[in-house]
């Protein structure tokens, strides 16, 4: 009985989205009822999977070639089934919102949205590499979709970013995957480990996908805070494909020398440029890609069930702000100003709130969820590194706190913008996505109760108050942001300097590999038409015409059809004494 | 039924050309055409069903001696490799007859290309396989001819097409002479060529002249030039016609007989080969980054997409070279639903080119050119990302990671594509606008041809079983001219 009712879950996933998507142009609110069935879903299989039920489903084999072949298998464990709550509640909240405020462009988002959840249900279920990357790679075409789904130029040049980068990425995946099942790893339960460069591949794909320095522009370059909180999720599911070839890449040092220094570099690199960000929207987009750097050298130390917690508390945590900083779009327009956004708190209580929830939650404040992941990977890095390596990750978690609660208090001291727009509060089904995704953010922390003995032990050798430690670096961090921001709005002086900041990343980027490659492009087609267009077909005729030309003067009464006749027979006589 | 089936294929398309020539009435003409052409997607669909998985050899044949003194036989016969083409061809015909009303020499002229396209891929004569493809050559020039903005296109096409005919005729009267050396008789007959013991300089020299042939019709560098002008002239029927007519022939050609009739000296060119498949798809790739129109992007997605079925073909693999056959008919669907996009559009005398803004003034279209390129480029599930998915396993057992070099081009080329649909899609359009929207019966069109990539790709099983056996043989074929690679 069990396994049918996980069966029957793991098809509603990922049938309904897909039908959903469809139906979509037909009544919008079809593919929010196939996202709704795909959510509950993944409850089901949480709730089996928390009693220790694996959900297994096979659709028969794929495809066979020789003596390899791959079947259409899915598999959920536990650690699949939070990533799958997890994700598919921030899309389905994000699809709740689109529903609710974008009137006219709401079916191509839920369709586009749609994708994404079918993505998600295919990476987290994937039993085998080829369907982990099917998923992988529809992740990614949903995010692009998302991102040029207003037919803009601004979007066009935001979703070539995404493109090039994103499937950059998959790219480099599909050359390690195929490496891997070219020598018999199919399945990601039988990852023993391969050649350094494979490890390599899934690292730098892992890099590309979940917005880590320097190719997080593709992730902060989104203007749009509706969508941003879908890429989040997508760059988010980046993660989890190392989580899934640890052994691949965790054995060899190199390699997670090389993930600590990518993930170290993004918590540095997304910190300071999200603490000098003006603009709302980049300031939280900049901070998803600090805390997807903490979690990467957190995973690259091998930090454990902390790993996974903040990983889906930065999908849904992120998602609360993300959507209600998405809600004042329709209050400000393209004011994004932090000096500007004083009565966000007093006209749209909910979204306000519920944003400060997101804030506190990824800052690691307790009693909330932040604060039992913060705690399961500080302790974790004690017992890996002793005291050096807990202090240095009790600072990074001052800085990350640091950064959102910042945003906090500068809307809450910030002056009252000039222009305000038609005014809106947002609608049932806006209200109900932030009121879901809180209650869930506070579900995450009831696990943790009580401490010691919750869901989430602590690591083995750590004291308790070695395990307090993120809390407390949350709470300082909270602190700082209050002395520097708290007291008073951004004065002319710090607004300004901060107005001036530019990142040159995406340009050194575009320098070292676009233009490049552009020239060459222009080269091989200036070569095409020159070449190939040109002198092969006019030097073609040309000498077809010479030949003739000669013919008709040899027939012309000069030596007559007998000269021509003696002249093919010695090429061909050539021609057959040299094939001969 | 089973007894002639393949001719009643091959001769029923010509019916519909009789009949286009005899009755003066263009609606019945049209209707017989579809009828015809609905009749040859039955007929095809019951060879795919009734073709026996367990026979690896060549099935439905049918042999008439048509001119015994020099051995040449009508001789059909499919077998898992020819099935896949074979069948697209039927239906390619059929969506491209309903694309458009067509007038009639239009009419004739599709259905005598399909013809001789079907021939081609049911031939079991090297010489009947040359005649039918030579006899596609005259009502395609004639058909491309006829978008008088390019007269130029047809004439270029033909010319090509014949000029690779030459040395392909000269290595197809060589095999015959050599086999009447050999065995006392002349013979045109694969099975009977494929018993020749040949020295590998010959078979290197007979294997250029095949290739020349082929590389025109696929096409490969440097013999591409005659596609970007025919690609801006045609009708979508001419299109889809032309891909099954044109393009698939060449890559059957090349898949088919370069490792079959000639296994030493593919075998000893075929990482040459492989080196310069890499080199196509890459360049093709190189000329799609950056295009403006996407008649143009198409020459050269062609191009890059040719690449990866070459590069399959010569890892002489299980996997690369059924996956290549996947590929062949992926490219087919995805690129032809390309060229219907393309034409439709053409015929509402708007140009798929940048700055068109197609997703304000038609967003159906929009919507589905997106899913189409994404499409052709491997959408997951999809017949083209299973096909890449294969030939990559094969490329890495064979050549180790060089043999994933492959993928820049895979990168050049998507980044290209969805650079260029982007710039269609996106913006305000200027003065340009699409007055019409997709229709529904144009949307079922290209709709029809995702589905059956998507089949493809979701449930390749039933095609790889009635490949895997063509392959079987291909490789015991290849084991005489080296090692046998892939097969435990």
């Amino acid at each position: 009985m069990v396994g049918q009712v996980q069966s029957a879950a793991l098809l509603a996933m990922l049938c309904a989205p897909v039908l959903g998507g469809i139906a979509a142009s037909w009544r919008p609110w079809l593919a929010i009822a196939g996202a709704a069935c795909a959510w509950l879903g993944s409850v089901t299989l949480l709730g089996s999977a928390l009693f220790g039920e694996e959900a297994t489903l096979s659709l028969g084999r794929w495809l066979e070639a020789g003596s390899f072949a791959i079947d259409m298998d899915l598999r959920v464990d536990l650690l699949a089934a939070i990533l799958l709550l997890g994700g598919h509640s921030v899309v389905l909240a994000a699809m709740l919102y689109a529903a609710d405020y974008l009137h006219r462009q709401a079916d191509r988002s839920l369709r586009f949205s749609s994708i994404l959840i079918t993505g998600s249900t295919l990476l987290f279920c994937a039993d085998n590499y080829l369907l982990l990357f099917a998923g992988w790679v529809l992740l990614g075409i949903g995010s692009y979709l998302l991102a040029a789904m207003d037919h803009t130029e601004v979007e066009r040049a935001v979703a070539d970013r995404i493109w090039a980068v994103l499937h950059g990425g998959d790219l480099i995946l599909l050359a390690g995957l195929v490496a891997l099942c070219a020598q018999g790893q199919v399945n990601w339960v039988e990852a023993l480990g391969g050649h350094h460069w494979i490890g390599l591949c899934i690292l730098l794909a892992v890099v590309a996908r979940s917005a880590q320095f320097p190719l997080h522009f593709w992730l902060t370059g989104v203007r749009s805070p509706g969508t941003l909180v879908q890429l989040c999720c997508t760059a988010t599911s980046g993660l989890y494909v190392l989580l899934r070839t640890r052994g691949v890449w965790g054995s060899d040092p190199v390699l997670v020398y090389v993930a600590l220094a990518f993930g170290l570099a993004s918590i540095l690199f997304g910190a300071v440029s999200s603490l000098l960000a003006r603009d709302l929207r980049l300031a939280l987009a900049y901070a998803v890609s600090s805390q997807l750097g903490l979690v990467l050298a957190a995973m690259a130390l091998d930090c454990g069930q902390g790993v996974v917690l903040h990983l889906v508390l930065i999908g849904v945590g992120m998602g609360l702000c993300f959507i209600g900083c998405a809600c004042l779009a329709q209050v400000e327009g393209e004011n994004w100003d932090l000096a500007n956004l004083g009565r966000y708190r007093r006209l749209l209580p909910l979204p306000f709130w519920a944003m400060v929830l997101g804030a506190l939650t990824i800052s690691g404040i307790p009693p909330l969820a932040g604060f039992w992941s913060y705690g399961l990977l500080l302790t974790g890095l004690y017992t890996l590194g002793g005291t050096a390596l807990w202090v240095g990750g009790a600072v990074l978690v001052v800085v990350a706190s640091w950064c959102l609660m910042r945003l906090v208090f500068l809307i809450s001291t910030a002056e009252i913008g000039e222009q305000l727009q038609a005014f809106r509060t947002p609608g049932g089904a806006a209200q109900a996505a932030l009121v879901g995704l809180g209650v869930l953010v506070l579900a995450a922390a009831a696990l943790g109760y009580p401490p010691g003995i919750g869901f989430f032990s602590a690591a083995e050798g750590a004291r308790r108050w070695e395990w307090l430690i993120g809390g407390i670096a949350g709470l300082v961090g909270v602190l700082v942001a209050w002395l520097a921001y708290g007291g008073q709005p951004l004065s002319e002086a710090q607004q300004s300097g901060a107005s001036a900041q530019k990142c040159y990343v995406e340009a050194l980027w575009r320098a070292l590999l676009g233009r490049p490659l552009l020239a060459l492009a222009r080269w091989a087609r200036d070569l095409d038409t020159l070449f190939f267009e040109w002198i092969l077909v006019e030097f073609g005729v040309l000498g077809l015409r010479s030949f003739g030309w000669i013919l008709g003067r040899l027939q012309n009464g000069q030596v007559r059809s007998y000269a021509a006749l003696a002249l093919l027979g010695v090429v061909a006589a050539l021609f057959y004494l040299s094939i001969r | 039924m089973h007894t002639y089936i393949l001719s009643l294929c091959v001769l029923l398309p010509l019916v519909g050309v009789l009949v286009a020539v005899i009755c003066p009435s263009t609606i019945w003409v049209r209707r017989f055409a579809l009828v015809a052409a609905g009749s040859e997607v039955l007929l095809c669909l019951y060879l795919g069903i009734h073709f026996d998985v367990d026979d690896r050899g060549v099935q439905f044949t049918e042999r008439l001696d048509w001119i015994p003194e020099l051995g040449v036989a009508y001789h059909l016969g499919i077998d898992g490799i020819s099935l896949l083409p074979f069948v697209l061809t039927g239906l390619l015909l059929f969506v491209g007859l309903l694309a458009r009303s067509a007038p009639r020499g239009e009419v004739a002229g599709l259905l005598a290309v399909a013809s001789g396209a079907l021939g081609a891929f049911a031939a079991r004569d090297l010489l009947f396989f040359y005649f039918c493809t030579e006899a596609v050559v005259l009502p395609l020039f004639v058909l491309v001819s006829r978008g008088a903005l390019r007269p130029r296109a047809g004439l270029r096409m033909g010319l090509y097409g014949l000029a690779g005919s030459v040395p392909m005729l000269v290595a197809v009267i060589y095999l015959a002479v050599a086999h009447l050396e050999q065995a006392g008789q002349l013979s045109f007959d694969l099975a009977d060529l494929q018993t020749l013991d040949l020295p590998l300089g010959v078979q290197s020299w007979l294997l250029l002249a095949l290739s020349l042939g082929f590389a025109v019709r696929a096409p490969l560098i440097p013999f591409h030039a005659w596609l970007s002008a025919a690609q801006r002239v045609v009708s979508p029927g001419v299109a889809l016609v032309l891909i099954c007519a044109w393009l698939q022939v060449g890559a059957y050609g090349i898949l088919r007989f370069g490792p079959t009739l000639l296994p030493e000296a593919f075998v000893a060119w075929r990482e040459l080969l492989a080196v310069l498949a890499v080199v196509i798809a890459v360049y093709g790739a190189l000329l799609g980054l950056g295009q403006h129109h996407l008649r143009a992007w198409l020459s050269s997605a062609t191009l890059s997409q040719v690449g990866w079925l070459l590069f399959g073909v010569c890892t002489l693999h299980v996997s690369g070279l059924e996956g290549s056959v996947l590929l062949l008919a992926g490219q087919s669907l995805g690129l032809g639903a390309i060229f219907l996009l393309a034409a439709m559009l053409t015929e509402r005398g708007v140009e798929l080119s940048s700055g068109l803004g197609l997703g304000v003034s038609a967003p159906r279209f929009a919507g589905w050119l997106r899913f189409v390129v994404l499409m052709v480029l491997g959408l997951p599930g999809t017949a083209v990302f299973v096909g890449k998915f294969l030939v990559l396993i094969a490329a890495f057992e064979v050549w180790g990671g060089v043999g994933l070099l492959i993928l820049v081009a895979a990168l050049l080329h998507s980044v290209g594509a969805l650079w260029l649909v982007q710039r269609i899609v996106c913006g305000v359009d200027g003065g340009r606008s699409v007055s019409e929207d997709m229709r529904w019966r144009e949307a079922g069109l290209v709709a029809s041809l995702l589905v059956c990539a998507l089949a493809l790709g979701l449930a390749p099983g039933p095609v790889l079983d009635r490949v895997s056996g063509s392959v079987d043989q291909m490789l015991i074929a290849a084991q005489t001219g080296g090692e046998p690679v892939g097969k435990e």
